[in-house]
Formats: structure tokens, C-alpha cells, sequence
């Protein structure tokens, strides 16, 4: 029925509309897709052609930028320093921003209305806009360099938007469930943990995948945080690569692409869950 | 029925108490700790002098100062007059169904704002680099391989790759704000649209973009508060150069405070970017309050 209405709609459709769809259309595909195919090949070529000529297709692919990136860019801690701060970061965010957002909307407080706001004012501020008053305060508490330096300000600047996700979720959880199961004798942290957790799992899954995503391409406080390679991750250390062979940025993108799989299989698996997230007034540049 | 009252306070505290408590600390204390600091002449170390409003009079009359502001604007502008009505164009298309393999566009226009701005500074540094691929597919157009992109190392244009890469990067953000919106129209409004004989321009201009305002309005504001918060691809990128050329206020405060170690200073150029963002973002909702006021009025 729906199909069918479409159509109908889409055969008034003049044809210089549909020109004019298609051109910026296609233009937008290409500018947005050509960087990405130069940057898939070029990291398979050689150095010598890179020089020769940046823009054609490799002649002898090879994956000796992927090794040398690999070992040079010591890939393999940086991982785990992005995995650590981003999982335990969502673990924390999904149950802290549940259980206030479980508070805010279900138990009846006439604090409610400031806290909220309170917490809404984080959607204005970023760790960029405050790099500044953060580093002062972990230099005077000596949380540079340590995990709690990173996770701490992580889980704090995740969590306005979370609580938001998680009480437009939580508000529509009809109160005769929770009433029943307080009449049964449930206190409220069981009805949250027995109840409102369960049942959010739709809005759980998009508050992790994008607290998830928010961390692993945080930038500025792990460089600011990180004297010494300790607690660095990805993209603190592609970000120092920079440097390094400058010439050669067929190495350079051979670590692009090793540090961008993981946001790549999370992008097919989660599109949907990634896009209600941003659709629904995340801040980005 | 008091015991009733007073677990339920527990429960409140216990449950909303973690995350307001850890983002009070984190994000509220730091702020007006450097509200304190940005009156001292503090260096990072030693014991803070307090020296008034020298450090707002100083960068007041900075010049770098307000050529950073003037980048920041560029950057809103952008958002206003390229990402939003791209973002709304491209979201109309695909929901229109206008063009086939709608599925393989929306992901195409998502994903770069997906990306991590470290990768997006390093492709694009070597994309817009004096040697870089634009120069060479220039020198390859017009046979002089020894083309050097140089265009954007003046005072006026400096800014300028910043501002296309922003443009690729965050136009799919508004197109899937725009989309998810859109797909709330209620598809029985446009089917008697369509069996009134209205052209798809008349749909566009009478029913779609009115009912959108909102939307246009809510993104303005989304893009003055990102506006003046990330810096992270212009610092990898260009870190202000050539000169201060392609400064921000957000570069500039990360280079004075940890470059100069002005923290004091640094503080200052901090709350005035902060203060600066929830100004605008209140003249923006007031805005949006009286335009949708004036839109509920109209509809009746």
C-alpha cells in the first residue's frame, strides 16, 4: 500500500528535479567516496610510485606499508588502550545514564526538573572547549598519564546525552509495571535492575554503540593527558606518525586504515543504532 | 507513609546521584576553577597573582584573537549556508525516493561523519598539502608537474581546505537529522497532496519545508555550539598555519596555554569561548521559540 502510494507520488516527479537530484547526487557520492578509494590504494603502493605519481593505481600492490605501520606505529597497545577506555566507558554510561534517567522520570521529586537541566548543560561543552580547566585539574590531582585520568572525564562527557537517550526511553515504560512491581514488594533498585534495565535494551544498545564510537575517536584529551606512550591510543598514536616518514604516506595510510577497521565493522553492523544517535541532536563540529 | 517518602529519596539519590556527582565534578568544577585562574597570571606553576581583567583586556586587543573569531564565524557559516540545506536537499531526495539505490547514498553521505577527525586531518593535510594529491591532479590537468598549490597559504584563504573538509565531513549529520524528520511526515498529507495535482516543487515549498522550520532551526543551533568546540582536524591539519592564518579560538587557547604556559591566559580565552557558545545558543533558541510561536499561530 505504502509502495504503491510512492510510486504514484514519484511519477509526477518533473524531470529537471530529478536531474538536478541525480547531479548532486552524484557529485557528493564522488566527493565523498574518491578520497577514501585514494586512500584504500595508496596504501597498498610503493613508495617509489607514490613519488612517481600519487594518483594513479598501484602497479606492484603491496603490503609492506601494513607491516611497517603495524610495527613502527606499535599498533598493538594502542589497541588495547582504545578497547579499555571505550568498554569500560560504555559499561559505565549505559548503567549510570539508566539509572538516573530511571530516577528523573519515574520517582516523583521536585528536584527533578534542576538536575535534568543541570545535566542538559553538558550538551553544551566538549572535552576541546574545556581541555583547558581538565588538564589543570588532573596535573593538581596527578591523573596524568594514568587510566582513571582518561576514564573519569570520558564517562562524564557521555553521560548528558546518554541520560537524554535513556529518559526518553525509560518515560514511555508504562508506571502500572513499575507500580505492580512495587505493590509485589520490589523497592526501586530492584525494579530497576529487575525491570528497567531488561526492557531497555533497544535504547542501551544505541547509547553504547555511540558512547562506543565517541571514545574511539577522542583525540584531544588522551594526547593532552599522555606524556609518555603509557595510556595512548589509536589515534593518538596515528596522529604522531605524522611526523615520521613524511614523505611516505603510503605507510602513513596503511595506519589510517589498520586504526579505522574497527569503526568500520561497527559502522555495517550498527548503521541504524549509529544513525537514531546522531539523528537525535548529537554535537558534532 | 514517611518511611514510603524517605526510601524513595534513597532510591532517587542512589540511582540519579553517580552521574550527576561525576559530571558535576568533571565538567562543572574544572569550569569554574578556570573561571578563578583566567584572573591570575598564573604560568603552571609557582603561586597565582591576581591581575584583574588583563587577561580578557590582552586578548580583546589581540589580533590573532579576533582573526580566530573571524575563522570561527566561517566555520558557522558554513553549517548555515552549506551543511544544513545540503544535509536537508540530499534527505529530501532520498526520502522522496527521487533516485534509485537510495540505500547505497544514505550510507555514503553517513559515513564520513563517522570517521575519526585524526584520519579526516590526515588524509585531507595530504589531499590540500602544497605537493599534495590536489596539486598533482592539477600539474597533471594543465602538464606542469611541478604545480604547487599555494592558493591557500594567504591570510584570507588559509582557512579554506579546513572549511571543504568540514563541508565532506558533517553534511551527513543534518542529511540523517533531516532524514529521521522527514520520515515522520505522515504519508496520507502528501498522498492527497499528490492526487490534488501538486507539483513536486509545491510539495517541496508548501508542505515539506514549513513543517521542517523546526528542524532548520534546531540544527542553527547544533551548528553554533559545535562550531566553536572542536578544533582537533584543523590542529593535525594545519595547527593555525601558515602564521595564525588558520587559527581558531579553540587553537588559540590550546597554544597559549601549552605552548606559553599562560595558563591564567589560557583560562580567560577558555570562558570567553564557553561564555561566547551560550550566548549565541540563547539568542538562537529565543529565536526558535518565537518562530515556532509564530508558526502554531499561522497554522491555526
Amino acid at each position: 500500500m505504502a509502495d504503491h502510494e510512492w510510486k504514484s507520488g514519484r511519477a509526477r516527479v518533473p524531470l529537471p528535479f530529478t536531474i538536478v537530484s541525480y547531479v548532486v547526487l552524484a557529485f557528493f557520492t564522488v566527493f565523498t567516496l574518491f578520497p577514501l578509494i585514494w586512500l584504500g590504494y595508496t596504501s597498498f603502493k610503493p613508495e617509489q610510485e607514490i613519488v612517481a605519481n600519487m594518483v594513479a593505481l598501484p602497479v606492484n600492490w603491496t603490503v609492506r606499508n601494513y607491516v611497517q605501520a603495524w610495527q613502527l606505529g606499535e599498533f598493538g597497545h594502542l589497541f588495547v588502550n582504545s578497547l579499555i577506555f571505550c568498554v569500560v566507558t560504555t559499561v559505565v554510561v549505559v548503567l549510570l545514564s539508566l539509572s538516573a534517567a530511571f530516577a528523573f522520570t519515574k520517582i516523583p521529586s521536585r528536584w527533578t526538573r534542576l538536575w535534568f537541566s543541570f545535566i542538559g548543560l553538558g550538551l553544551l561543552v566538549t572535552i576541546s572547549s574545556s581541555i583547558v580547566p581538565l588538564f589543570i585539574a588532573a596535573n593538581y590531582l596527578g591523573l596524568t598519564n594514568t587510566y582513571l585520568g582518561i576514564l573519569i572525564p570520558y564517562v562524564a562527557f557521555n553521560i548528558s546525552f546518554a541520560v537524554y537517550l535513556a529518559a526518553s526511553f525509560v518515560r514511555s515504560i508504562p508506571n502500572e509495571v513499575i507500580e505492580a512491581a512495587k505493590i509485589d514488594g520490589a523497592n526501586y533498585l530492584q525494579v530497576y535492575r529487575l525491570i528497567v534495565l531488561p526492557m531497555s535494551r533497544p535504547i542501551i544498545t544505541t547509547i553504547a554503540i555511540f558512547t562506543f564510537h565517541a571514545c574511539w575517536v577522542e583525540y584531544v584529551l588522551v594526547y593532552m593527558m599522555s606524556s609518555d606512550s603509557s595510556i595512548r591510543t589509536v589515534q593518538v598514536g596515528l596522529s604522531l606518525l605524522k611526523g615520521q616518514l613524511s614523505f611516505n604516506f603510503g605507510f602513513l595510510f596503511a595506519a589510517v586504515v589498520i586504526a579505522s577497521l574497527p569503526l568500520l565493522i561497527l559502522y555495517l553492523a550498527f548503521r541504524k543504532h549509529l544513525q537514531t544517535g546522531f539523528s537525535l541532536g548529537a554535537l558534532k563540529g | 507513609m514517611v518511611l514510603a517518602a524517605r526510601s524513595n529519596r534513597a532510591s532517587y539519590a542512589l540511582l540519579a546521584g553517580p552521574a550527576i556527582v561525576i559530571y558535576g565534578l568533571v565538567i562543572v568544577v574544572p569550569v569554574l576553577y578556570s573561571l578563578v585562574l583566567s584572573f591570575t597570571d598564573w604560568a603552571g606553576m609557582g603561586v597565582p597573582n591576581f591581575v584583574g581583567f588583563t587577561n580578557y583586556v590582552v586578548m580583546f586587543s589581540d589580533p590573532i584573537f579576533w582573526w580566530g573569531l573571524r575563522n570561527n564565524g566561517l566555520v558557522v557559516l558554513v553549517s548555515l549556508i552549506g551543511q544544513i540545506p545540503l544535509g536537508f536537499f540530499l534527505a529530501y531526495v532520498i526520502y522522496r525516493r527521487l533516485v534509485r539505490h537510495s540505500g547505497f547514498f544514505e550510507a555514503v553521505i553517513f559515513f564520513p561523519a563517522l570517521m575519526s577527525p585524526v584520519v579526516v586531518a590526515l588524509l585531507f593535510g595530504v589531499v590540500f598539502a602544497p605537493s599534495g594529491l590536489v596539486a598533482e591532479m592539477i600539474g597533471r590537468a594543465t602538464g606542469n608537474p611541478m604545480f604547487s598549490l599555494t592558493i591557500f597559504n594567504t591570510k584570507n584563504t588559509a582557512i579554506i581546505p579546513y572549511l571543504i573538509v568540514l563541508l565532506w565531513m558533517y553534511t551527513g549529520i543534518y542529511f540523517i537529522i533531516f532524514l529521521a524528520n522527514l520520515q515522520k511526515t505522515s504519508p496520507e498529507m502528501l498522498e492527497a497532496a499528490v492526487l490534488d495535482g501538486a507539483s513536486e516543487w509545491n510539495i517541496l515549498k508548501s508542505l515539506i519545508v514549513p513543517q521542517q522550520i523546526p528542524v532548520f532551526l534546531t540544527s542553527a543551533i547544533y551548528a553554533v555550539a559545535g562550531s566553536l568546540k572542536s578544533f582537533e582536524i584543523l590542529w593535525i591539519m594545519t595547527n593555525g598555519g601558515p602564521s595564525y592564518y588558520s587559527n581558531v579560538l579553540g587553537l588559540y587557547m590550546i597554544q597559549n596555554t601549552f605552548s606559553f604556559y599562560k595558563y591564567g591566559f589560557g583560562s580567560a580565552i577558555a570562558i570567553v569561548v564557553i561564555l561566547l557558545s551560550v550566548f549565541m545558543i540563547l539568542i538562537l533558541s529565543s529565536i526558535a521559540a518565537r518562530f515556532s510561536r509564530r508558526f502554531e499561530q499561522g497554522a491555526t
